[in-house]
């Protein structure tokens, strides 16, 4: 078996044997009903005592051949309102980032915990998107209220 | 259609035409990075720069095209650096006629020639829809006529007919026009002497032609072919003349002094001299030069005469007027002297010796400025810059000029925030321009001199006084200031310190990226000023000017903003909607003045107001750079100033040159055509200049790098041969060691040649390329042992002399931006991370021969690049190795060295875990799992400069780094740690043997699956943590949420492993750790 789907199965093996509360992540199940370990499902929910509080957003993750000496990349389903996230979904985060800093290291629970960080921690300095972006920065409770929408849309269960 | 404009008009805006010359130059300093872009490769790029001949063939259709606008292009020819050639160009003759035979195209194609801007070069613009229309540029007076005839011309000079309602001092002008241009008995203005004409006419071709082999200016190309032509269409030469005249009107407005003053006794002198003429030249902004030059010898000679008639100062009825004071130092300083003046700064210039102190961004703009300021006769502006490099260069000559005071001193703060500071210029450039334009001790001789210090001394103080208000002011009102603000509020006469408190000011006012637009408008508003001298108006129509440019301005940067959705964001809310608003309100404007035949292009307006629409739309995507960038000089000054924009900004204009005209009425044939959407689009498709290339993060090379598809790696076949044959297989690359070894490039040297040796037995190592036909990748064989030769440079700090090999192997690969590079006389390109996603490495093992080889390198430095940044280069050599040769570089680090270590480290610090909450002391964690498969580690291994105790596996990693057959890049293999990055190639790595005992003695315990990791205490001694124990450390104090997902974990395995579940007391967890098979129902989460 290949380096990275004998990583994709101790990720999940650890993955099932302890995550974060709230969060789900799990190999996408084809209609055939075969396991594809190079595209996961997950989801993220919003940090407590955030703004993002109450909802769950849809993250899809596919890893590929290389990884991990590569990282996975990791989209939104549907795309997520958010300065960092691509309007196609796709996030826009250093740890996602192979010549930023993304390790081989790094651990699904822990990507997915950035992924949460990053939620109610946008950097300006990277935007991915316009609309999130200028409404972050020029009208802040416009924004909020965006946001607030946007949970009230992904509830979590 | 020059009929229509005056002559005024269709100077073109003065203060862009030097800028096209040092445009170019910007171009060269980022050619590497942004021409490759654009242009289509590097091998494009280096013909461009090395051969300006061809250049300008090249160069030729865009400019002229877009460029019919006489004047910039003499402004370009004589103060551009990179073209010097003064040749007359071989192509423009047929060219132009090809294009309009009707009109005389030559001038503008020398013209077009000349004109190297960056912006031309870069933008391909269709040149055909241009050149079809010869009416689309009003700006260009003379040749582009068809309808020249008297009758048109005659009234839409303003000044032509000594009319009743222009005061007195006006029609002076119209007066010498009608002198120089012999054939026209129809002149109103009877010119003196009809016979005399004839002779004049002559001697002033004959002069011209002169001035075209003297001057440094580098005439374009005088092309005696065509001045027959020239000659017999007088109303061409009146066209001409009436430009060259109302040239030195404009002249007039802010630098009055030496305009005016010379003309004087030039008519009491010797008006038919040669000599007089070739002052009249120089009086002329240069810009008319390449335009009539080539053609009509007779528009310069002719002056004299009329000159007479300049003489009074314009009488000012205009309001902003008596803030000029007509300069006395005319007297001294007259046109020779600015000819000269300006000849001695090309000469400079063009010194190949110069070259290397000129930087783009720093002396350049200087130069620009200063050559603009000797054509404009802007004395003034001569000794303001004299007097700020003299603070700097030689402070005790500075402290000794006549009526300085500490006050004055202060104000060159403001002039070091206009020009670029001189502790960044080079002393040489200082020294030369402490001097210029002649020694002080020599100036001080004259007595305009001290007229123009005053001047200066009486800036300064303003500048003290006025300039942070006038700052604010400008800044917090959003648009860049007027000529009428910046005379009335700081009393400025300087058209070149006018211009430059303009860029200055442009760059600060948030949003303003894009300055071409503004420039234009700007130097519509000077021509505009310039105007109201010959042509007073009243102040409503003042005022009305000055609303139409504001609003221009408004709408400018209200389409910046569209493209800069990052740009600074507070004044942007309201902003935007507030322009948009604006724009619409102004669009009908224009078409309520008096006069309405030439509308405003309703397109220019429309095209804001339509884009506003979709304003906030436009995806942020675009990252443009920060707006806030630090002024810079104005480097750029015309490059921005696209000619068709010129042109279509012309238009706007027309109301109020037109009040007041008298003549035929305007022809409805004659009206300027809108000015063509196209252009507008075409800067939208087209980057701005000068804007840095929006910088894809992850650029796709096989989109982006199509232009270098030649510089493609080639296709890998990996094979290994034994008896049986060849078979696939992966090899290892990595670099075994250099030929030539790390050079620092220093911050200073430019050049570098470098020999090294290869011998045969080495070049026998290298891989076998096969080529695969034209156009496709070649195929190269490797086997194990191959070497490849790789060059490569990478960023140092300054101060390294010297860069180890096991810091170098592990820096990327970063090319300076514009360096040229010969290996063996071949010019070998760099790919860049633009279009690669990063910079890569350089194989030239193909290249070598047996013995000495050469590397050259030249390289253009930046401004960064001359300080801070610094690069060093080598050839290193790539070995592609098998597995088994791979593993067998590894060495090994005793057990009990290791464990030493790891001791020490604890004896080490013991009191640093005062502060940490959780950690036992005197023990140190170890993490056992390899970070690629995240389970325990088989063979330990970790980098020679490794500090961390934690190790990978061996053969995962060194499987990670494999080359494979095929599309892969030897660039992929990337030998750094995985855990700290550093060195970590086969012969770096070093097993741990304290870690290896650690595996063999899990393994024994058949505990190896749920090993995380070890905990060494002092003594050597050693446990096993495993998941669980960690989880439950990690969540010592669980939050709620974790709690749960632990009860849940843990209820997994309660009945199988029991100690766990307590790992705070049973810390040895001697129970098997083991992966347990979980049957699909527990999955509870998933």
């Amino acid at each position: 078996m290949s380096l990275s789907i004998n990583r994709l199965t101790e990720e999940r093996r650890q993955w099932r044997r302890d995550h974060p509360f709230g969060f789900y992540a799990k190999p996408h199940r084809t209609p055939q009903g075969i396991l594809d370990l190079k595209k996961w499902e997950c989801g993220i929910p919003g940090k407590a005592s955030t703004l993002w509080e109450g909802g769950l957003f849809k993250l899809e993750v596919s890893f590929p051949d290389e990884y991990p000496t590569k990282p996975p990349k990791c989209k939104f389903v549907p795309a997520l309102f958010h300065p960092n996230v691509y309007p196609s979904g796709t996030v826009c985060l250093s740890i996602l980032n192979e010549d930023e800093a993304w390790t081989p290291a790094t651990t699904i629970k822990q990507l997915l915990l950035g992924i949460q960080d990053l939620l109610n921690d946008p950097n300006p300095e990277s935007p991915a998107q316009a609309e999130a972006y200028n409404l972050f920065r020029r009208d802040r409770p416009a924004y909020e209220r965006r946001v607030r929408q946007v949970v009230k849309d992904n509830p979590a269960l | 259609m020059t009929s229509h404009f005056p002559n005024t008009t269709n100077r073109p805006p003065e203060p862009p035409r030097n800028n096209p010359s040092s445009g170019g130059v910007l171009d060269l300093n980022r050619s590497n990075s942004t021409a490759n872009l654009f242009l289509g490769g590097s091998r494009n790029l280096k013909s461009w720069m090395s051969s300006s001949s061809t250049d300008r063939n090249h160069n030729n259709n865009k400019p002229t095209n877009k460029n019919p606008i006489a004047p910039a292009s003499e402004s370009l020819s004589s103060s551009a650096p990179p073209p010097p050639p003064p040749d007359p160009d071989p192509v423009s003759p047929p060219v132009a006629v090809v294009i309009s035979p009707a009109s005389a195209p030559a001038p503008t194609r020398s013209q077009g020639m000349r004109n190297l801007s960056s912006h031309s070069q870069n933008n391909n613009i269709p040149s055909t829809g241009i050149y079809s229309s010869p009416y689309a540029s009003p700006t260009v007076p003379v040749t582009s006529s068809p309808f020249a005839n008297p009758q048109n011309v005659l009234p839409p000079c303003p000044q032509m007919p000594p009319s009743s309602d222009t005061p007195p001092s006006l029609t002076h002008s119209p007066a010498s026009r009608p002198l120089p241009t012999p054939a026209r008995p129809e002149q109103p203005a009877g010119p003196p002497a009809d016979s005399s004409r004839k002779q004049r006419q002559k001697q002033q071709s004959q002069l011209q032609a002169h001035l075209q082999q003297q001057s440094a200016s580098s005439l374009p190309s005088p092309d005696p072919t065509i001045p027959p032509r020239s000659h017999t269409s007088p109303s061409r030469a009146i066209e001409r003349n009436a430009s060259a005249i109302a040239s030195p009107s404009t002249a007039v407005f802010p630098s009055p002094p030496s305009q005016q003053a010379p003309s004087i006794p030039r008519p009491r002198q010797n008006p038919p001299t040669f000599g007089t003429p070739s002052l009249l030249l120089g009086s002329n902004p240069p810009p008319a030069h390449p335009r009539t030059a080539p053609y009509t010898p007779p528009v310069h000679a002719h002056p004299t005469p009329a000159a007479p008639s300049r003489l009074p100062p314009p009488s000012r009825p205009n309001p902003a007027a008596p803030t000029f004071h007509p300069n006395l130092c005319a007297l001294a300083v007259d046109d020779a002297y600015f000819a000269n003046a300006k000849k001695r700064l090309e000469r400079f210039v063009h010194d190949p010796g110069s070259s290397l102190l000129i930087s783009e961004t720093v002396e350049a703009p200087r130069f620009q400025l200063l050559l603009y300021a000797c054509t404009e006769h802007d004395f003034m502006y001569l000794v303001l810059h004299q007097v700020y490099c003299l603070s700097s260069f030689t402070p005790s000559e500075f402290n000794q000029l006549p009526g300085i005071t500490p006050k004055h001193i202060q104000g060159l703060d403001v002039v070091r925030h206009l020009l670029v500071d001189n502790v960044r210029v080079s002393g040489a450039f200082l020294a030369r321009c402490a001097n210029f334009p002649d020694p002080i001790s020599e100036l001080l001789k004259k007595p305009a001199y001290q007229h123009a210090l005053n001047q200066v001394w009486h800036t300064l103080t303003v500048f003290v006084d006025h300039w942070h208000a006038f700052e604010d002011q400008v800044r917090s009102r959003g648009y860049p200031p007027l000529v009428d603000d910046i005379v009335s509020s700081l009393n400025i006469t300087s058209p070149v310190l006018q211009f430059n408190i303009f860029l200055c000011l442009c760059r600060r006012i948030p949003g303003a990226k894009f300055e071409g637009k503004l420039q234009e408008i700007f130097i519509r508003d000077l021509e505009t000023f310039k105007r109201r001298y010959v042509r007073p108006i009243s102040e409503e129509q003042r005022q009305n000017e000055n609303r139409l440019l504001i609003t221009a301005y408004r709408s400018a940067l209200a389409t910046m903003k569209e493209h800069v959705p990052s740009a600074p964001l507070q004044v942007n809310g309201s902003a935007v909607a507030r322009h948009s608003q604006v724009v619409s309100a102004s669009a009908p404007a224009p078409a309520a003045l008096p006069t309405t035949q030439n509308p405003p292009p309703p397109s220019h307006v429309q095209f804001h107001s339509r884009t506003h629409s979709s304003n906030g739309i436009t995806p942020a995507l675009v990252r443009s750079p920060p707006v806030g960038a630090p002024p810079r000089l104005p480097r750029q000054l015309g490059s921005n100033q696209s000619p068709t924009q010129q042109r279509s900004a012309g238009p706007l204009m027309v109301p109020s040159q037109m009040t007041g005209i008298r003549g035929p009425p305007p022809n409805p044939q004659f009206r300027p055509p809108p000015p063509p959407q196209q252009p507008q689009h075409s800067m939208l498709l087209l980057p701005p200049p000068n804007v840095p290339p929006v910088v894809n993060t992850r650029p796709n090379p096989n989109r982006l790098a199509i232009h270098q598809a030649y510089l493609r790696d080639p296709v890998n076949r990996l094979v290994s041969s034994d008896a049986v044959g060849e078979t696939e297989t992966e090899l290892l690359p990595y670099l075994t060691s250099f030929v030539l070894d790390p050079q620092p490039l220093g911050q200073v040297a430019s050049s570098f040649n470098w020999q090294f040796f290869v011998s045969d037995k080495e070049l026998n190592c290298r891989p076998r390329v096969e080529s695969q036909g034209r156009g496709q990748r070649s195929l190269r064989t490797l086997i194990d042992g191959n070497q490849n030769y790789r060059l490569r440079c990478i960023k140092v700090p300054p101060s390294v002399a010297e860069v180890s090999e096991h810091s170098w192997c592990v820096a990327e690969t970063a090319w300076p931006c514009a360096v040229y590079l010969s290996v063996n006389g071949v010019e070998v390109y760099p790919r860049r991370k633009i279009h690669n996603g990063r910079d890569l490495p350089l194989d030239i093992t193909q290249l070598l021969q047996e013995g000495e080889n050469k590397l050259s390198v030249h390289f253009v430095r930046s401004a960064a690049e001359q300080r801070d940044l610094t690069y060093a280069m080598a050839v290193e050599v790539l070995t592609f190795r098998s597995f088994s040769h791979a593993k067998n570089l590894t060495q090994t680090l005793l057990a009990d060295e290791s464990r030493r270590r790891i001791c020490g480290r604890l004896a080490s610090n013991p009191d640093n875990e005062n502060d940490e909450l959780r950690i036992v002391s005197d023990d140190l964690k170890v993490t056992l799992v390899d970070p690629f498969t995240a389970r325990l580690f088989v063979i330990p291994v970790r980098g020679g400069h490794c500090e961390h105790p934690e190790c990978f596996d061996r053969d995962t990693f060194l499987q990670t780094r494999a080359l494979k057959s095929g599309d892969h890049s030897a660039i992929e293999a990337d030998w750094r740690c995985p855990i700290c990055r550093r060195d970590a190639r086969p012969q770096s790595l070093v097993v741990d043997g304290f870690l290896t005992e650690v595996r063999a003695e899990l393994e024994r315990m058949n505990r190896c699956d749920g090993a995380r990791a070890l905990q060494v205490k002092a003594d050597g001694s050693w446990e096993v943590k495993t998941e669980e124990d960690l989880a439950s450390a990690e969540h010592g104090t669980p939050q709620p949420s974790r709690t749960v997902s632990k009860r849940k974990s843990t209820a997994l395995e309660n009945g199988i492993y029991l100690p766990s579940q307590r790992p705070k007391i049973d810390r040895s967890a001697s129970m098997p750790g083991g992966d347990l098979n979980q049957s699909p129902t527990f999955i509870i989460l998933d």
